[in-house]
């Protein structure tokens, strides 16, 4: 068994704020749309609070959650780990294939996972469209949109400009089925290794572990790299 | 410069004229006596004696050599045209200085019959006041407190801008109670000259309305320290609209004329509006307004006025009430986004838990960022006169008008007027239950509005204006998740159009052809449907994806 550190520290923690925030966002985001929740879960009635502290909790959360994105961005561009795990790169496309061809089918004949993560790149190329999609696309709309719908009447104007609080309301609310989407895929997503907890515990210690076989084809593939490089 | 005149008139008379006023004594002895024109030789003004006896027909004195102006704005007024020469009026050898005549001498039996609330009238004015042309006019308010007694600045000018306004005077009478023996003098002084005297008595609306007379109000509180303060006039002249305008008013279109209400010559008060206004002054009655006898009905409805209550919007029903309820955006911070609510919603929406609110629709045009409701004039220049708006709307002529047939409109006013038209919206009481005694109620609770469930959904109108009035049509349904009206609409509601179980069920029964149809009439709606849908699908898969990795394992 060898340990492959992934994680940064700032990384890791970054991490699990964020996930405190977007679980909070998401579960008022849910009383906000559906205001009769609380109606309908009569029996969790007491855990669902008042739909104003929902909002303010919502807003509060939300200016959370742009920091939080605000940090992100600037240290994976400034740590040069944007460069080195989210570029997309012309082995990917072919991995790709294989890549989800090992999640659909591979994984149920005993297949071995495809892609092997290392600190100089831990994303195999479905995650490097996931993670871009939902932290460059989704999660900036919604922050944006987020902070127009926090103070209605002081950004009036440029909400009118983008077509009004109802077209803004339904781009903020597509976003966040689209988040949720990815949510349930992540979390999901997080048990398939060789074993249920070992993506969860590389985010706690930054350490992944990853079996001997692993190791010996990671070692190949180096080779192989080196081998390239070298013609 | 008169006083060069008479100078010269002095020294001619006795270096000049060839007859000294003495010797006119001889025969015209009681002018002798005489107390006005002391000072000028007969002949100034009788000219043309140069010797004694002197011919029996002399021309008549011209008082206009030294009264020139005066006699000019006589010329001006009525009493010249009657052919009234200055002595009928003044004693020109009189021997009382000074004083004109009195206008009762020869008015003697006035009776000013047409003349509302008479006898207030001539106590507190002068003849001149309506009857003349007025150089300068003013009410002065002196309040003396009693000796020792205070009131500070503060207490008649609350908001401390030096404008006393009719709801700060009023607090300010009902504080001076507390003081025995105060006095409030209201002098009503205009200042004109006697001479020009209009043919017809000044308009009621120069005072009650155009205020072009006692145009200013300034109150003078005398105590310990005095001080001033501008009133706005209506506080003393009450506004009133013109006979003109009165026709116009729901009043007057009713038939009421004016002896129906002003019986007397008291103050108005709420006998006289029971008299029609029953059953709603029953349910008034009990309601904290007149419990704490704050208010009359006519502080809060103008008698006068020309537009119903229903015809006024959100803004102009606030206003009503800030009149009194000052600080109503304060009392609200509570409410997220204060000032927004206060757009759309009027006090009643919420202050009074009796009476009927809806949604109401309204056309708008929206230029340079200024909102205004379209008014019939544009509606008739586009459409032609006499225009109905509702039977161009309303193709199918029925009594209801479907969120459709409103999004069509809109979008073919758009081509007609411009594109800055929007259907803007707001929620107000339509019918009125007189109590509104629901207040601090503090509705905390979003949802009560911003649910589907609200009660104003299931009644909602779309106003519009008609030659003279305004009209209500009922609307079917619930426009806001109607396609068409979904784009037309810019009213800022979040939470509109949740998806029901209705939707989702209707939506399953639906034959192919029909479903995509009724999935487009859900409009925003659509976006929770796919998402609720993706969302299901999502865990199912993965559930499904998990059950055979445990499987395969095995």
């Amino acid at each position: 068994m060898k340990k492959v550190f992934l994680h940064t520290p700032t990384i890791r923690i970054w991490h699990w704020i964020n996930a405190m925030l977007v679980i909070v966002l998401m579960i008022t985001g849910i009383q906000l749309r559906v205001p009769g929740v609380k109606e309908i879960s009569s029996g969790l009635a007491f855990l669902i609070p008042e739909y104003s502290v929902t909002v303010l909790i919502h807003i509060y959360f939300g200016y959370g959650m742009s920091l939080s994105f605000l940090f992100w961005l600037l240290y994976i561009i400034v740590s040069g780990s944007f460069r080195t795990h989210y570029i997309w790169r012309t082995a990917d496309l072919p991995a790709m294939g294989k890549q989800g061809y090992y999640y659909l089918v591979g994984i149920f004949k005993g297949s071995e996972n495809p892609f092997i993560p290392t600190s100089d790149g831990k994303f195999n190329p479905l995650q490097k469209i996931a993670y871009g999609f939902v932290m460059l696309v989704i999660t900036p709309v919604m922050v944006i949109t987020g902070i127009l719908f926090s103070n209605i009447f002081f950004f009036r104007s440029i909400i009118d400009r983008l077509g009004g609080i109802r077209l803004l309301d339904a781009v903020h609310v597509v976003t966040s089925y689209l988040f949720l989407l990815y949510l349930i895929l992540h979390l999901y997503m997080c048990t398939m290794s060789h074993h249920v907890f070992v993506h969860i515990k590389a985010m706690i210690t930054g350490f992944e572990e990853i079996p001997d076989e692993f190791n010996a084809k990671q070692q190949a593939a180096e080779r192989e790299d080196k081998c390239e490089s070298q013609q | 410069m008169p006083i060069l005149i008479i100078i010269f008139l002095m020294l001619s008379s006795s270096v000049g004229a060839a007859v000294p006023s003495d010797d006119c004594f001889n025969c015209h002895e009681d002018f002798k006596k005489r107390t006005t024109h002391q000072n000028i030789s007969c002949t100034a003004c009788h000219v043309g004696i140069n010797q004694i006896p002197h011919s029996e027909k002399l021309a008549s004195p011209a008082c206009n050599a030294c009264h020139h102006k005066t006699v000019e704005r006589y010329s001006a007024g009525i009493h010249k045209s009657k052919g009234l020469d200055c002595n009928q009026c003044h004693e020109i050898h009189g021997e009382k200085k000074g004083k004109g005549a009195d206008c009762v001498l020869c008015h003697l039996d006035v009776s000013h019959k047409a003349l509302p609330s008479k006898g207030k009238h001539l106590a507190a004015l002068n003849c001149v006041a309506c009857h003349g042309k007025l150089d300068k006019s003013g009410i002065t308010a002196t309040v003396t407190l009693p000796k020792g007694a205070t009131l500070e600045r503060k207490a008649v000018d609350r908001d401390g801008n030096g404008f006393t306004n009719p709801a700060e005077w009023h607090a300010f009478e009902a504080q001076l109670e507390k003081f025995k023996g105060y006095k409030l003098e209201k002098q009503y002084w205009a200042y004109g000259d006697h001479h020009e005297v209009m043919p017809k008595a000044a308009d009621c609306g120069e005072c009650h309305e155009k205020r072009t007379r006692f145009g200013g109000a300034v109150g003078r509180i005398t105590n310990k320290t005095s001080y001033s303060v501008k009133i706005t006039p209506s506080v003393f002249i009450p506004e009133f609209p013109s006979i003109r305008e009165f026709p116009k008013t729901v009043h007057g279109q009713k038939g009421v004329r004016c002896n129906d209400c002003h019986t007397s010559m008291d103050k108005m008060t709420d006998k006289v509006c029971v008299r029609c206004h029953e059953q709603v002054y029953h349910t008034y009655e009990k309601s904290i307004h007149a419990k704490k006898g704050a208010t009359s009905c006519i502080d809060c409805h103008n008698p006068h006025l020309i537009k119903t209550y229903k015809e006024f919007n959100a803004k102009e029903r606030i206003a009503l009430c800030s009149r009194c309820h000052k600080d109503f955006i304060s009392r609200h911070e509570w409410l997220p986004n204060t000032t927004l609510h206060f757009d759309y919603l009027e006090c009643t929406t919420c202050h009074s838990p009796g009476s009927e609110k809806s949604m109401v629709f309204f056309f708008a045009d929206k230029k340079d960022n200024k909102k205004t409701a379209l008014q019939y004039e544009t509606i008739e220049r586009v459409f032609g006169k006499d225009v109905h708006l509702k039977s161009i709307i309303n193709t199918d002529m029925e009594h209801i008008v479907t969120g459709e047939e409103i999004g069509r409109f809109v979008v073919d006013l758009r081509k007609k007027i411009g594109k800055g038209i929007y259907v803007d919206a707001e929620i107000i009481v339509t019918k009125v239950h007189h109590d509104f005694s629901g207040m601090r109620l503090k509705e905390r609770n979003c949802v009560t509005c911003h649910s589907p469930e609200a009660q104003f959904y299931s009644s909602i109108y779309l106003i519009l204006p008609e030659k003279d009035r305004y009209i209500y049509v009922p609307v079917k349904g619930t426009p806001l998740s109607s396609y068409p009206l979904g784009l037309a609409l810019d009213i800022y509601l979040l939470g509109e159009e949740k998806i029901t179980k209705d939707d989702f069920y209707a939506l399953i029964g639906k034959a192919p052809k029909d479903l995509v149809a009724s999935a487009k009439s859900l409009g925003f709606k659509l976006i929770d449907l796919l998402g609720m849908i993706l969302v299901i699908l999502m865990i199912l898969l993965l559930l499904v994806h998990a059950m055979l990795r445990i499987v395969v394992k095995q």
